[in-house]
């Protein structure tokens, strides 16, 4: 199945993301071998010019890395893979935390919200419960 | 090259001319084989007394195959029309003119293709009418009969008149071809224009061609047998021959193959840089 | 490095209309390159004189630096947007046709495709359903390793499945210093495998640039940004 875009954004960026993405969740470890270019073009259904550009671009960040002969590979310094994963969780929370924003909820109340859904299987009742509590 | 393309062209227009040739062969061995039957079975059933039903139908039949024979003759021409219509114009045209072969190419192999069929069917029908004469009239008779002729008339002319001939045929074939690739330039309507180029350029080419014979020729005559008799087994004929027109025929085969170098280049000229397939 | 196609002042006149009006197009090697446009806007009329099917009124065009002729034919792989092939030859008389003109032709790749599309090369092509036949022809063209691509809507009216297939069969066969001209009008099925797009209006080009370009520049897809500038 083809990956899914936004074709209103550059593709190559979001091809970044997707990898980026399977590196710091594990999918490729660090020190494995990715697939050539061809085959995950043809697995993501882009044009591989486009990926190779993704790639590239990747290279930079120092997440992955390329052998001359050999093709690309993750890179194996696991702090830097952390530090990546770190930053993403980061910047999706900071958009998390500025939807919740728009619905009235500061960081405190969504720490509560989250910990009550983690806890109980009814969330929309403790929810509609904290809103009688605020009032 | 060339070869990939005429073996193209070959199995495709097999498909055409092989059931035709096949039918023919089959009628005319039925034919053979009622002439046969027609002939054993005595005067009476020939002339004489009441007209039996086997003389009705062996009528009947002689009459259908003469009439397929003919139609044989119109079904040559229009099976290479048709070919060259579809590849080269209609919907094939879109692989033909995408391979990698030039023009010239793609003409040679279409006439030698032609050519091929026309030859294949003139053999088939000689072949068969022979067959017919198998058994009744012997190879030493038909020596007889045209003794007079190759007497009379020197052998370079005979020669002459089998060149006019595939000539004649050649020049044929690519009449049509350039009326087509005429015709094919007008994207709206080619089939149309086709038919316009070709009446024009006959009409053309028969005036001119009287208008020539008139003035070359003090005798249109080339032989003929101005009469016959069979008597006692044997046939005499007197033949009128006339050499006034052996220069009017070296003429008339020089005019040809100007006709057929000019026809031959227009046609690929038109198809390599004024193609329009749409 | 010379360019894949170049046209230069091109004009094509059908009688007193003009399909194409001063055409200036470049394209390099290994591209896959959209021709947008709305039908009648010329895409297939271009297409057909870069395949040989057409003849200018008036402009010049190039294949890898030569005019059209046997050569250029040889180098370019051409996807007709109709059924070109003789419907009483099988499949295999098509390949072998294929192999004896084409040295580029690789017949393994052919039969290999066809067999995993489960399609008997036994059989005849006009006996082929119509969605079996253009996907013949598909593989046919894409088993050429050519150095230029024309494909003339290869996905119009076609299944959704099917069109994932065709993208997919493009991506993975064609030659990747080759380049590939897809004319179509459903572009948001496309897009996303174009490198370079080619807005076609009126017989002229009004955009050509890079796609992720267009997205950077127009903050929209390319299927966004066509909408807009061809709206009634």
């Amino acid at each position: 199945m083809p990956w899914n875009f936004d074709p209103g954004r550059p593709i190559y960026s979001q091809l970044l993301e997707m990898i980026r993405l399977q590196i710091v969740s594990g999918r490729y470890a660090p020190g494995e071998k990715l697939p050539s270019v061809r085959d995950l073009a043809s697995e993501a259904a882009v044009n591989p010019n486009t990926m190779q550009r993704a790639l590239t671009e990747l290279e930079r960040t120092g997440l992955i890395y390329a052998q001359r002969t050999s093709g690309r590979y993750v890179t194996e310094d696991s702090a830097l893979i952390a530090s990546a994963k770190r930053t993403i969780a980061r910047e999706k929370t900071g958009v998390f935390l500025q939807e919740m924003k728009q619905l009235g909820y500061g960081p405190e109340q969504v720490t509560e919200i989250i910990n009550t859904i983690d806890s109980s299987e009814n969330a929309d009742q403790d929810v509609s419960d904290l809103d009688a509590e605020k009032k | 090259m060339l070869k990939k393309l005429l073996k193209r062209d070959l199995t495709a227009t097999s498909r055409l001319f092989v059931p035709m040739l096949l039918v023919y062969v089959t009628a005319s061995l039925i034919a053979k084989g009622l002439l046969e039957l027609f002939i054993s079975a005595g005067p009476e059933t020939s002339g004489g007394g009441a007209i039996s039903l086997l003389f009705i139908l062996v009528f009947m039949y002689a009459a259908m195959f003469i009439l397929y024979l003919v139609a044989c003759i119109l079904m040559t021409v229009i099976f290479i029309i048709y070919d060259f219509y579809k590849t080269m114009i209609k919907e094939e045209s879109y692989l033909t003119h995408t391979l990698p072969v030039s023009s010239k190419q793609l003409l040679n192999s279409k006439m030698i293709i032609a050519f091929f069929w026309q030859c294949v069917t003139m053999l088939v029908t000689i072949v068969s009418v022979f067959m017919f004469m198998a058994g009744h009239i012997n190879v030493g008779q038909i020596k007889e009969f045209f003794a007079p002729v190759f007497r009379e008339i020197p052998y370079s002319y005979l020669v002459l008149s089998a060149v006019s001939l595939v000539l004649s045929l050649i020049c044929g074939t690519l009449t049509f071809f350039v009326s087509m690739a005429i015709g094919h330039l007008n994207g709206k309507h080619p089939l149309i224009t086709s038919i316009g180029v070709y009446t024009g350029i006959r009409i053309v080419m028969d005036v001119a061609s009287a208008v020539f014979t008139v003035f070359f020729f003090d005798n249109k005559i080339k032989y003929t047998i101005s009469s016959a008799s069979y008597a006692n087994g044997h046939v005499t004929a007197n033949i009128y021959a006339s050499y006034g027109n052996y220069i009017w025929n070296i003429l008339s085969c020089l005019c040809t193959v100007a006709l057929i170098v000019c026809f031959y280049w227009v046609t690929q000229y038109i198809f390599a840089k004024k193609i329009n397939i749409e | 490095m010379t360019p894949v196609f170049e046209c230069s002042h091109i004009t094509k006149h059908y009688g007193a209309k003009a399909a194409l009006s001063d055409i200036n197009l470049t394209l390099e090697p290994g591209r896959i390159v959209g021709l947008l446009g709305p039908n009648g806007s010329g895409k297939t009329t271009l297409i057909k004189l870069a395949a040989g099917l057409l003849t200018p009124t008036s402009g010049t065009l190039t294949i890898c630096g030569e005019t059209i002729g046997p050569l250029t034919k040889s180098k370019v792989s051409y996807l007709p947007d109709k059924d070109y092939l003789s419907g009483w030859m099988s499949v295999s008389q098509v390949i072998d046709l294929f192999h004896d003109f084409y040295e580029n032709f690789d017949r393994n790749k052919a039969y290999e495709m066809l067999n995993r599309l489960q399609i008997d090369p036994g059989q005849k092509l006009k006996t082929l359903s119509k969605g079996n036949r253009e996907k013949v022809i598909l593989i046919l063209t894409m088993s050429r390793s050519a150095d230029l691509y024309l494909l003339d809507e290869p996905i119009g009216g076609v299944d959704p499945a099917a069109r994932d297939y065709i993208l997919q069969t493009i991506l993975t066969n064609y030659n990747e210093n080759g380049t590939i001209l897809i004319s179509t009008h459903l572009i948001s099925d496309v897009e996303r495998i174009l490198d370079e797009a080619v807005f076609l209006k009126n017989g002229t080009v009004s955009i050509h640039s890079a796609v992720d370009d267009i997205r950077n520049q127009y903050q929209k897809s390319v299927d966004e940004l066509f909408r807009e500038v061809f709206a009634c």
